[in-house]
């Protein structure tokens, strides 16, 4: 089975279905983030919320940006997902309390996500992007190229000073997350 | 771009295996709904009230960490993928951002935020020395906290 994948991924006809893909992904991503927003259940949206991380890391799968997609379903969709679900939990009494945006709201809402949409088109518009092609791809990537690995390297070296802050950042929190839960009783 | 075809496929398969059983089962079990069947199972016990209760807030404190080290695992997983070629200067580069996280952690066991029953400091419950706290948890909080509040 691995084979003949491997051998489907050589050839043109994955480029066939790449599109396909895409869509597909595209498509559920889309569909929930509408979904989130149609939806008057908090619950009901935390879940959709889920489909759309999922979907956004299938994207990044795309991208060949594995490490990405791997963060991005592990922090975001394991990780942050969860925090919400708690915080429903340990906030409402009634997960089945109806959300009614106030009107201010609704206008500010829209009018953010048009000002988003516009910068995206804008960005899409105005940025030329070369063509993909194999040659590109492959005078990018040399033989026995490993995006995880590089990261790791770059962590090692350039990017050393953010890896050991990070570590500060994750310290802060825990401390913060312990203060908190303990000014709450007092 | 072949992984993500596996990964694709195997989601697809995933979903097709989920609805076709579940569309084979609907067609072939015998339908014959009644009051104790349509009751909701909770391991043989009747249910009492709604399951959607506020829960205590220790729990929030253990999605805490939990995220905190989901984070940690994610940064920490492209250091140990170049471990192999670089031993030693990862391993010295590598363990300060350990040191650091698990500097919090220590504060956390020592501080007794970890602690799930005998601490009341980061519990909802204001509970004293001497308080029976197995004895307690079966009774009402609200009744409990009064009581609690009623002893200062």
């Amino acid at each position: 089975m691995t084979t003949t994948l491997a051998q489907l991924g050589t050839d043109a006809g994955l480029q066939q279905v790449a599109p396909l893909l895409f869509y597909a992904v595209a498509l559920v991503t889309v569909l929930s983030a509408w979904a989130i927003v149609l939806s008057q259940n908090i619950v009901r949206m935390a879940v959709y919320l889920l489909l759309t991380l999922t979907g956004v890391a299938g994207m990044y799968f795309m991208l060949d940006a594995e490490l990405l997609a791997a963060i991005q379903l592990i922090v975001y969709a394991g990780g942050t997902l969860i925090l919400i679900v708690f915080g429903v939990m340990l906030t409402s009494g009634n997960p089945f309390l109806k959300l009614r945006p106030k009107l201010w709201e609704v206008f500010v809402a829209v009018g953010l996500s048009l000002f988003i949409m516009g910068l995206l088109l804008f960005a899409k518009v105005t940025t030329h992007l070369p063509e993909p092609s194999a040659t590109i791809e492959e005078a990018n990537k040399p033989a026995g190229y490993d995006l995880v690995h590089e990261i790791g390297r770059g962590l090692l070296s350039v990017y050393l000073v953010p890896f050991e802050v990070a570590a500060v950042l994750l310290l802060v929190v825990m401390i913060g997350a312990a203060y908190m839960a303990r000014r709450r009783a007092t | 771009m072949p992984q993500l075809l596996s990964i694709a496929l195997f989601v697809a398969f995933g979903m097709v295996f989920v609805v076709v059983n579940l569309l084979i089962g609907k067609f072939v079990r015998p339908d014959l709904p009644n009051e104790e069947k349509l009751a909701i199972y909770e391991c043989g016990e009747p249910t009492i009230g709604s399951s959607w209760v506020q829960f205590d807030l220790r729990f929030y404190i253990v999605a805490l960490f939990y995220l905190v080290f989901d984070v940690e695992v994610a940064l920490i997983y492209p250091w140990a993928v170049v471990y192999r070629d670089y031993t030693l200067p990862a391993l010295v580069l590598g363990a300060p951002f350990l040191g650091i996280v698990i500097i919090g952690y220590a504060y956390e066991w020592y501080s007794g935020s970890l602690d799930w029953v005998r601490s009341s400091i980061n519990t909802s419950y204001k509970g004293t020395a001497g308080i029976d706290m197995s004895k307690l948890a079966r009774r009402d909080p609200n009744a409990l906290e009064d009581e609690a509040l009623g002893e200062r």
